[in-house]
């Protein structure tokens, strides 16, 4: 009665489970093996296993039942193995195997020299565990990818968080490195303690107007150090959820050290071009004073000798009048002319080329230098009027100081215009002595000068930046036989 | 009868003798902890039987046994020893060991190895 | 209560060890049975160790390339033991198992499911109780942290069984860890303690 009940149960059970022994010669064979097999118990039960079922790894279970025995204790075979023990079809298999994946317990039947193999079918768990694994050997690979890719960031970016109450938590190597700061200085200290607004960083000194353009424009802080200033632009990013903000940073002090570099040489031209303004105007002013000096002499020598009457000094006063005016819009002219124009102005290229050469008279009758100008001359063009006058000017003032210091002997001058379809062309040409080879490459460098003494430097490379940036024009220069020829070429869509 | 136990472990000396001591009546028993100790012992007494434990640090149950059979043939030697492979049974039979028993040490087991041989010794 | 575990005297470790050396040697001995070869076995260095010790051991399972399994056990004597293993002996199995096709996986839960059945079933034997077995399993180094952590949380005590079977001119070194449950570890204790008492008294 009991054997029947047990024989149900082993029936029914969802396992396959038999009786063999080291032969493999079966003793005990229940349903699941039959279904799964197709092979009866009554069919197979006294017979050799491997005779009967395909795909039994017949040295394997032997070892295995050997251990058994030996042990007399369980042994296993995992359905994590690749090889399979009783290679059984699945019906309907997934979509990885068609074979079962069994896990299998081969456990010693009491003292007698047989086993009891339990045979579970695990193919689902298996199907499972294999797709887990695939999924974690993705997700590490994606974790060493975004580890890669957050050292090379923390590399090349500089960013740092700060708490809401401004203190910086975390620093990239990039900004450390771009500040000269260890990592740990920075962790932990006020943001405010490192870094300052541009914008009142300029209230405590002079800073020029680029810059302080540049700090309405954009969100810029400064970081000062005994060697250095470094400017950062600053992106931010708000983790919301965090009360942690995220800033980017772009390092900019390359750009800001050459705006300011720029301004200092603008500073330096003009302050250049002033001193040539005064020292012009001083010329200028010669021939006048000398002329009312003349005037009061013989006033006075007049007065002296009693024969100074009213006639005389009507006729006199009339033309100190007349010189101080001439001071007076010396004076004027060149004032007007170093304002900076911002206005575009209309002028013909007479009007232009006359106010050059009067500017420069003292200059080049002092000279005797012989002047020339060609071209069509009563054409009228739209500039910038007093930055245009400017460059000519230095061209000018050029050649009058390579007139002097050569000695040349027959000094000459010539302003020479000519328009073309797109273009208008100015040449200033002079047979002051040419420029040598090696130096014609630079003059337009700032700090070039080949002057002995009081060369600036400046003139010739602002008269570029101001054809080139403010007139969208070139500028070139070409010596041969003894002269020297500076070409100037402004387009005509000039708005 | 002069009997010597070798063995590291104090106990399982102990466990040796105390079966030793069941089984058979009239023993006088000494004791060793390694290979060198048992020497010096042997020595002074020669025993008629020694128990020798294989695994001993300094000097294992090998080396002694070596000895034992080139110097003292005339004592039986038995080897104690919890492996039972047959390349051992046939190591210890060529270095001259009278018989082995396997641990854990019983009374049944005891009685099983010496009776043949302490029926042989009452023959000669 | 884990300091008075901790505190086996020398008597009673010199009898734990010799149970433990009994289970050892019949393991060799299936082994060589199993394999048809004549294994030498080396004298097991045996060492108890107690929690403090847990991440040192750990550290160094993951340092050294090895082969993990784990296979726990359970009855008067509950626990789970840690085979560790490195590839240079791997290689050595393989050649002397020796069959065509044969796995790895399947050489080394083999060797775990022999080597600690026999020294377990042997140590309960012993103890006149009996112990039954979980199926072996691998346990791979990413997860030793997990199973440090529950380590931990489970057991005071720990035995490391450092032997090396030596077939031939092949050597395969391996390393036991046997983590224990408390109580079985005062069950133990206790029933060491009782058979020492019966041979002194004797003595």
């Amino acid at each position: 009665m009991e054997l029947a009940h047990l024989k149900k149960i082993f029936n029914g059970f969802n396992a396959g489970i038999c009786v063999l022994d080291e032969q493999l010669k079966v003793y005990y064979w229940n349903h699941w093996l039959s279904h799964h097999t197709g092979i009866n118990s009554e069919d197979i039960v006294g017979k050799l296993l491997h005779h009967y079922v395909d795909g039994v790894n017949k040295k394997v279970l032997q070892r295995k039942i050997k251990t058994c025995l030996m042990l007399k204790s369980p042994t296993f075979y995992p359905e994590s193995l690749k090889n399979y023990l009783f290679k059984t079809p699945l019906h309907g298999g997934t979509e990885k195997n068609n074979y079962m994946k069994q896990s299998i317990s081969i456990m010693p039947y009491a003292d007698t020299s047989k086993v009891i193999i339990a045979i579970t079918d695990k193919s689902v768990e298996f199907d499972f565990a294999q797709t887990l694994e695939k999924n974690i050997k993705q997700i590490d690979t994606l974790n060493k990818t975004l580890s890669d890719d957050a050292k090379i960031i923390d590399s090349f970016v500089s960013k740092l968080k700060i708490n809401k109450n401004n203190k910086i938590l975390k620093v990239s190597k990039c900004l450390s490195q771009t500040l000269s700061i260890a990592k740990n200085k920075l962790e932990g200290t006020n943001f405010d303690a490192i870094f300052t607004p541009l914008e009142e960083y300029l209230k405590k000194d002079n800073f020029p107007e680029t810059l302080l353009e540049i700090a309405r424009n954009d969100s810029i802080v400064v970081h000062e150090s005994i060697e250095k200033k470094i400017y950062l632009k600053v992106a931010k990013h708000v983790e919301s959820g965090k009360d942690e903000e995220l800033y980017l940073f772009q390092d900019i002090s390359d750009y800001v050290n050459l705006q300011l570099q720029q301004d200092t040489l603008l500073r330096q031209s003009r302050n250049a071009a002033m001193g040539e303004m005064i020292s012009m105007i001083a010329h200028q002013w010669r021939q006048p004073l000398t002329v009312l000096g003349t005037i009061l002499v013989n006033m006075n020598l007049k007065l002296g000798l009693k024969t100074l009457d009213m006639k005389h000094v009507e006729m006199n006063i009339e033309k100190m009048e007349g010189v101080v005016t001439h001071l007076s819009q010396t004076i004027s002219d060149f004032r007007n002319f170093f304002i900076p124009s911002k206005s575009f102005e209309q002028v013909s290229v007479q009007v232009l080329f006359d106010k050059v050469l009067e500017f420069s008279s003292g200059f080049i009758q002092e000279q005797g230098i012989v002047l020339s100008t060609k071209g069509e001359l009563q054409i009228e063009i739209k500039l910038y009027m007093n930055e245009f006058i400017q460059v000519l000017m230095t061209m000018i003032q050029n050649s009058v100081d390579a007139f002097k210091e050569n000695e040349v002997e027959n000094p000459a001058l010539e302003l020479a215009f000519f328009e073309a379809t797109n273009s208008y062309t100015f040449t200033i040409r002079d047979n002051a002595g040419g420029i040598d080879k090696e130096n014609i490459q630079r003059v337009f460098d700032p700090y070039f000068s080949t002057k002995a003494k009081n060369g600036t430097g400046i003139g010739l490379y602002m008269a570029k930046k101001i054809i080139y940036e403010n007139m969208k024009g070139s500028l070139a220069v070409e010596s041969k036989n003894n002269e020297t020829i500076f070409s100037i070429q402004i387009p005509k869509q000039l708005n | 009868m002069n009997v010597l136990v070798v063995d590291d472990s104090k106990l399982a000396r102990l466990t040796l003798i105390k079966s030793l001591h069941n089984v058979f009546n009239d023993l006088n028993i000494g004791e060793a902890e390694n290979g060198e100790v048992a020497l010096l012992l042997i020595k002074q007494i020669i025993p008629e039987m020694v128990f020798l434990d294989l695994t001993m640090p300094v000097m294992n149950g090998y080396e002694l046994l070596e000895i034992l059979n080139k110097q003292f043939p005339s004592i039986q030697v038995i080897i104690v020893t919890a492996d039972i492979q047959k390349g051992s049974k046939e190591r210890i039979d060529k270095l001259g060991a009278k018989g082995y028993i396997q641990k854990p040490i019983t009374d049944i087991k005891l009685k099983e190895v010496l009776t043949p041989i302490i029926e042989s010794q009452a023959h000669e | 209560m884990s300091e008075e575990v901790a505190l086996f005297n020398d008597d009673e470790i010199d009898y734990f060890k010799e149970l433990l050396n009994i289970g050892h040697g019949h393991s060799a001995a299936i082994m060589a049975e199993l394999l048809d070869e004549f294994v030498t076995l080396s004298v097991p260095e045996i060492a108890f160790c107690n929690k403090d010790d847990f991440e040192k051991i750990f550290m160094d399972i993951t340092r050294n390339n090895h082969y993990i399994t784990v296979q726990g056990f359970w009855g008067s004597v509950t626990g789970e033991t840690l085979l560790v293993m490195d590839n240079n002996s791997m290689g050595g199995l393989r050649k002397i198992f020796d069959e065509d096709e044969v796995e790895d996986d399947d050489i080394v839960l083999e060797l775990m499911n022999i080597m600690n059945a026999t020294l377990i079933s042997r140590l309960a034997m012993e103890l006149s109780t009996e112990v039954s077995f979980d199926i072996p399993r691998f346990q791979i180094k990413e997860n030793l942290k997990i199973f440090t952590k529950s380590a931990d949380k489970k057991y005071q005590q720990a035995i490391i069984l450092r032997t090396l079977l030596q077939f031939k001119d092949i050597g395969v070194d391996i390393e036991m860890i046997v983590f224990m449950h408390d109580e079985a570890i005062q069950w133990i204790r206790n029933v060491i303690k009782t058979k020492i008492n019966e041979l002194l008294e004797w003595s």
